[in-house]
């Protein structure tokens, strides 16, 4: 894919799609460690902080550099979102008290996954691995400390992606983003 | 380079001041907000979340539900050595019982050494006075109203299939000849049997006269929330305060968002408020009542693990509370919690060993937890 030059309006337009993200990964990534701290949500809000203006950044500088990438970046946030949503809609159908903007919510999250979806992936696995490890490792180490870890993971990696897909875009014309997979294929 | 660091320093403080601002309130107030038809805005006895927002909330939820029980004197005939006197031992337990699911007479049988009968109800001997905090209790009764506009009922509690009849509070209560307080927080379903409707909440049974009924309004976070407050003692003694708590489970994620996932925390704090409150009244004012009590705070947290926040926040203002159990109490998750605060008044103290969750759950998804209380001279 050859790089394309971006503009000022693709800038906002990827500081627009990378902020959402960042936060609402960053604030799923932190909420079993954070809970578990004595300031708890405050220590929640910071890290949706951070994470967004890590999103922020990233999605500017792609939206500043490469508008193709961030188009995809965006085609993939949309279908994140609508996948999203539809989780979020079979929810509704069986929790009660689960509105629409909880429907929107769980669309949100799925938009940002689905905008950093390699990366979310691959700190997912990551994260589980190292939490498993850990759970298996210590006593005090338990089940939702497990899935704290996978989604720690994922909030990295997917934050992790926006930040070398901006920095990539600033550099030479070849793709920016790849990731070798310690795979053998047996025939 | 002075100037930078300052403006920095400046910032931050900012912006942890807009953070911490967004945590909605959970201060309580003994004034009924305007609107506010229910539950009783009789006296001191209530507290109420002060944010408007709560109390709309709240409204819808509680003109669905029947008024508080309060049946303080127990009718049955418990000889054993005194609780809250020198010498003296009290048990405490709390238990979520899952809104009948949980099968309370074989539980009082079995774990307090009970024998149910009525006025001619008797503690075996090796028993102590105990006192049971039930969360999901329910009550059936005419008293619950019919459903009105704009109110809320949600379904009725699932429950396991067990044998055995399903009596309501009210109905163990004097089938036990215990005194009682229930408050409801929210209806049971929308069905009605015979004429009587369901509602659900909190309890305090118990072998000992209770006194000075306290409820809690928490504030709105999922579904609306109590927690029951009253005091035990013997004689000229006000031994112990007993709160009991049930605090949210699941939140929906667009109020995990708002909240940072402090919902608990939210409700926690609150409920903290309260109490303190409730002491500072011990001390001043026109009803003052002497010294303060000590205070278990025992309940149902919903929290999933021993360090969650509100837990964590919770024991630094109980700091002689027994260390937390290392088994759970529902599944996976160690969701029920005893925690303790020694007063100024009679003198008790938890005996830590004593600290246990009974390994059957009596048809209920929650363990039933214990702790006894020893009371001594000073």
């Amino acid at each position: 894919m050859a790089q394309q030059s971006g503009s000022a309006a693709a800038a906002v337009g990827g500081a627009a799609l990378g902020l959402p993200s960042g936060v609402t990964l960053a604030f799923v990534g932190s909420l079993v460690p954070c809970t578990q701290t004595r300031p708890g949500p405050t220590c929640v809000r910071w890290s949706a902080v951070g994470g967004g203006v890590l999103g922020l950044m990233g999605g500017a500088m792609l939206g500043a550099s490469d508008s193709d990438q961030l188009s995809d970046v965006a085609v993939g946030a949309g279908i994140g979102f609508l996948a999203g949503a539809a989780a979020g809609l079979v929810l509704k159908s069986a929790a009660e008290r689960f509105g629409w903007q909880d429907v929107a919510v769980v669309g949100l999250l799925g938009g940002s996954i689905g905008a950093a979806p390699l990366g979310s992936a691959i700190g997912f696995l990551g994260g589980s691995a190292v939490g498993l490890a850990a759970w298996g490792l210590f006593d005090s180490f338990d089940t939702p400390d497990l899935i704290g870890a996978a989604a720690a993971g994922m909030a990295l990696g997917g934050i992790a992606e926006w930040l070398v897909r901006g920095i990539g875009a600033q550099g030479d014309d070849s793709p920016q983003f790849s990731v070798v997979l310690p795979l053998t294929v047996s025939f | 380079m002075r100037v930078g660091s300052l403006h920095r320093a400046i910032s931050a403080a900012l912006v942890n001041l807009t953070l911490a601002a967004c945590m909605p309130s959970h201060q309580m107030t003994h004034e009924p907000a305007p609107g506010r038809t229910c539950p009783g805005s009789d006296g001191p006895a209530w507290y109420f979340p002060e944010q408007a927002a709560d109390n709309a909330r709240l409204e819808d939820w509680c003109v669905t539900v029947g008024p508080p029980v309060v049946e303080p004197e127990p009718s049955g005939s418990f000889f054993v050595p005194p609780a809250g006197k020198p010498g003296g031992d009290l048990t405490v337990w709390s238990w979520n019982i899952a809104a009948g699911g949980g099968d309370v007479l074989r539980f009082l049988a079995e774990e307090a050494l009970l024998r149910c009968a009525g006025p001619e109800s008797t503690l075996g001997p090796e028993a102590t006075h105990f006192a049971l905090l039930v969360q999901e209790a329910f009550r059936q009764s005419s008293d619950v109203p019919e459903s009105v506009d704009r109110s809320v009922v949600p379904r009725a509690a699932a429950e396991e299939t067990r044998p055995g009849g399903r009596p309501d509070i009210v109905e163990v209560a004097e089938e036990c000849g215990l005194s009682l307080i229930y408050v409801a927080a929210s209806r049971n379903g929308e069905q009605s049997t015979d004429g009587r409707r369901e509602d659900r909440g909190v309890a305090i049974l118990s072998t000992l006269p209770l006194s000075e009924p306290r409820f809690i309004e928490l504030p709105y976070e999922a579904a609306r929330r109590v927690a029951v407050g009253a005091t035990v003692g013997h004689g000229s003694g006000r031994a112990v305060r007993l709160v009991n708590v049930h605090l949210t489970s699941a939140t929906p994620p667009a109020r995990m968002l708002v909240t940072g996932n402090g919902s608990r925390l939210r409700q926690g704090l609150a409920i903290a408020d309260a109490v303190l409150q409730m002491e500072e009244s011990d001390l001043e004012g026109a009803d003052a009542s002497g010294p303060v009590p000590s205070t278990v705070l025992a309940g149902d947290f919903n929290t999933w693990s021993n360090s969650e926040t509100p837990l964590l926040q919770l024991r630094d203002m109980f700091p002689d509370s027994p260390p937390p159990l290392d088994q759970p109490t529902r599944g996976a998750f160690p969701t029920d919690h005893i925690l303790f605060r020694q007063g100024d008044g009679v003198a008790a103290g938890i005996l830590a060993s004593s600290y246990a969750r009974t390994e059957e759950r009596f048809h209920s998804d929650h363990h039933p937890i214990g702790v006894r209380l020893h009371f001594h001279q000073r």
